[in-house]
C-alpha cells in the first residue's frame, strides 16, 4: 500500500495505490495557501475513509513552492518515522509529464511550472519509453520560450505557450495518483527538496 | 507521562523527550550558526531549509537516546509560533504527522510559553502565579504567569528586544554572531563604567522597555574611537542590566501575589543579568528562579515540558492547527507605544 503525497504547488494531492498500482483512494484539492494546516488533516481523512495503513510513502520533492515542498516532505518524514515504513521521492515535473494525456500523438512533452521571481521551472520528457531529456531548470520566461516541444503541461503551460506563440497548453497541477504511470527509477529519488533555485538570502531580524 | 517535543521557530532545530516527573530523557539540538554567519543575521529561507534537513534525524535520535518509541509517548508537542513561519511549519507539520501515525494527541505550543514554563521544569516548587522577565532574541517582556495558558503582560519593549540589542552590539563591535555570549565574554575584561551610555526609560512611569537608543549610543562610542572594545561591551551590558533591573523592580513592587521572580529566554543565560535580578528578588524577599543556560536559549525540552503542562490541563489540538508568525501570550494587552512592536 503506497501513500503518495504532493503539495509542491497550490494543490494538495494524495493517492493510495495498491501493490499493482491501482488507485484505492484519491484526494485532489486546489487550496492555494494553507498547506501546513490542511495536508495532514487531509491524509487523516483519506486514511480513515479507506481504513488502510500504508506500507510505504512516496513524496513530491518539487520543484514548486519552497514552503509547499517542505510541508510535504515534513509530513512524509513524520509518517515514515511513526509507521516505521520507507519513504522515497518523486519530482513534481515527472508527475506532470506522466499525467499528460497519452492520447496526444506527441512523442515529447515539456513541463512548465510557476517558479519564483517570475521564473518558470521547466524540464522536457520523452513519453515512450518515459525518460527525462534534460535537467530541471529555473528560467526567466524569455529563455523558457526556447523549449521546442509543442505540447506543454503544468501550471505555467498557458503562460509559456502564449509567450512562445505556438503549441498546445495543458494546464495542470501535479496529481499524486499519476505516480502509478512512472517507471520505478522515477519513484526512487532521495527524500530531499528539489528547490532548483537558491534561497533569497535576505537577512531577517538582525539587519 | 512522556512527551516528545519539537522546536524549529528560529535558528535552532531541536527534539527532546521529557517525562512528567521532570526527567529530560533526551535532548537533541542542531544550530545553524555557520549557515547564517555570512549574512550577519538569521536568513528565513536558509533557516527553513536547514530545519527540514535536520529535524527527522533529530527526532529519531531523541527517541533512541530516550530508549523509547513513538508508541511510548503520550503526545507530540511542537512550537506552532511565534517565529519564522517557514521553520515553524516544518516542525508543526512533522509533529502532526508523528501524532497521526502513532495515534497520539498533538499539542501546539507557543514558543514563548515554552520559555515561560521552563523554570518549572527545573524547580518543582515553583507555583503560579509568578513574575516572569522574558528576555530573548525577539522579545523583552514582563509577564504575570497566572497558570497554564494564562498570562498578563505588564510590560514590553517599544523598539528592540534586549537580545537583539546584544546581537547588534556584537555586530557593531565586530564580535560575531550570535552576539549575546560574545558580548558577555568581551565585557568580562572591560570596565562597565568606562563609557557613558544612556539607560532608556529608566525610572519612567510607564512600565515598558526600550533599547534602540542604547544601541545607537554603542555605535557612536565605537565610531568615536576613544574606547576599547571590552570597555564598550562592559558598559553596554551594564546599561542593559540596569534597564532590566529598573523595570523589573517597578513591576515586582506592583505584583502583590506572585510567588517568585523568574527569568527565562536566551538573555537569561547572561551571568550579570542573573546576579542582578537575583539581588532584586532578594531585596524584596521573594524567591528567584533562573533555568540553567542550556534551557534559556532555544531548545526542545522546554517545548516538551510545555506539552506536559498543557496535557495535564487536557489541552490538545486538532491536525488542522495553524502555524502562526505572530502569537502574543496576552492578546488582551494594551498596545505599547511605538509601532511595529513584535508582541
Ligand atoms: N550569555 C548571553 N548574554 C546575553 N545575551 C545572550 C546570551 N546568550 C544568548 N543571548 C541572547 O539570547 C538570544 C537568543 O535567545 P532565544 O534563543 O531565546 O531567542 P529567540 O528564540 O531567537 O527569540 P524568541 O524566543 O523571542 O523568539 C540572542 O539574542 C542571544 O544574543
Ligand atoms: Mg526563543
Amino acid at each position: 500500500m503506497l501513500l503518495v503525497i504532493s503539495s509542491a504547488t497550490e494543490a494538495v494531492s494524495l493517492a493510495l495505490l495498491d501493490l499493482s498500482d491501482a488507485v484505492l483512494a484519491e484526494r485532489h484539492e486546489l487550496i492555494g495557501r494553507g498547506h501546513a494546516e490542511r495536508l495532514v488533516q487531509m491524509i487523516a481523512e483519506m486514511l480513515r475513509a479507506s481504513g488502510e495503513r500504508p506500507t510505504a510513502i512516496l513524496a513530491d520533492c518539487g520543484p514548486g513552492s519552497f514552503t509547499g515542498i517542505r510541508v510535504g516532505l515534513a509530513a512524509a518524514n513524520g509518517l515514515s518515522i511513526g509507521w516505521g515504513v520507507p519513504v522515497s521521492g518523486v519530482s513534481a515535473l515527472a508527475l506532470l509529464a506522466a499525467g499528460a494525456p497519452a492520447g496526444r500523438d506527441a512523442a515529447e512533452v515539456a513541463v512548465a511550472m510557476v517558479g519564483g521571481h517570475g521564473e518558470l521551472f521547466v524540464q522536457s520528457f520523452a513519453r515512450m519509453p518515459f525518460r527525462a531529456l534534460d535537467e530541471p531548470r529555473s528560467l526567466p520566461p524569455e529563455m523558457a520560450v526556447a523549449l521546442p516541444q509543442p505540447l506543454v503541461v503544468g501550471n505555467a503551460a498557458e503562460q509559456l505557450v502564449a509567450a512562445r506563440g505556438f503549441g498546445e497548453a495543458l494546464p495542470a497541477h501535479p496529481r499524486a495518483a499519476d505516480a502509478r504511470l512512472l517507471p520505478p527509477a522515477f519513484r526512487a529519488l532521495p527524500v530531499r527538496p528539489l528547490y532548483v533555485r537558491a534561497p533569497d538570502a535576505k537577512p531577517g531580524r538582525v539587519a | 507521562m512522556l512527551i516528545l517535543g519539537l522546536e524549529s521557530s528560529c535558528d535552532e532545530t531541536a527534539a527532546a523527550v521529557v517525562a512528567g516527573d521532570r526527567r529530560v530523557l533526551s535532548h537533541k539540538l542542531a544550530g545553524q550558526e555557520a549557515d547564517h554567519a555570512p549574512f550577519g543575521g538569521v536568513v528565513p529561507e536558509i533557516a527553513a531549509r536547514a530545519h527540514g534537513e535536520q529535524l527527522p534525524g533529530l527526532v529519531r535520535g531523541a527517541l533512541a537516546e530516550a530508549g523509547v518509541t513513538l508508541a511510548d509517548v503520550d503526545a507530540v508537542a511542537a512550537t506552532a509560533g511565534p517565529g519564522l513561519i517557514g521553520g515553524v511549519m516544518v516542525g508543526l507539520v512533522t509533529a502532526k504527522a508523528l501524532a497521526l501515525s502513532a495515534g497520539k494527541p498533538l499539542i501546539t505550543v507557543n514558543h514563548l510559553e515554552g520559555h515561560a514554563y521552563s523554570p518549572r521544569l527545573v524547580e518543582p516548587g515553583l507555583a503560579f502565579p509568578y513574575l516572569l522577565l522574558l528576555v530573548s532574541g525577539g522579545h523583552c517582556q514582563l509577564l504575570e504567569v497566572r497558570g497554564v495558558g494564562r498570562f498578563r503582560r505588564l510590560a514590553t519593549t517599544i523598539d528592540d528586544a534586549v537580545g537583539e540589542a546584544f546581537d547588534k552590539t556584537a555586530k557593531i563591535l565586530g564580535l560575531g554572531f550570535p552576539g549575546g555570549p560574545a558580548v558577555e565574554r568581551a565585557a568580562a575584561t572591560g570596565d562597565p563604567f568606562a563609557v557613558p551610555l544612556p539607560r532608556p526609560l529608566l525610572g519612567t512611569q510607564e512600565p515598558h522597555f526600550s533599547f534602540a537608543g542604547l544601541k545607537s549610543a554603542v555605535l557612536r562610542a565605537r565610531d568615536a574611537g576613544t574606547h576599547s572594545v571590552p570597555d564598550i561591551a562592559a558598559s553596554f551590558q551594564q546599561a542593559a542590566v540596569e534597564c532590566l533591573v529598573d523595570r523589573t523592580e517597578r513591576a515586582l513592587a506592583r505584583a502583590v501575589d506572585v510567588t517568585a521572580l523568574v527569568v527565562a529566554g536566551g538573555v537569561a543565560a547572561n551571568r550579570r543579568v542573573r546576579s542582578a535580578l537575583e539581588a532584586v528578588a532578594t531585596a524584596r524577599a521573594v524567591p528567584f528562579v533562573a533555568p540553567p543556560g542550556w534551557l534559556c536559549t532555544d531548545n526542545a525540552a522546554m517545548i516538551a515540558w510545555a506539552g506536559v503542562e498543557r496535557l495535564r490541563e487536557g489541552l490538545t489540538d486538532s491536525l488542522d492547527a495553524p502555524a502562526r508568525a505572530r502569537w502574543p501570550l496576552d492578546p488582551d494587552a494594551e498596545p505599547a507605544r511605538g509601532a511595529g512592536v513584535k508582541a
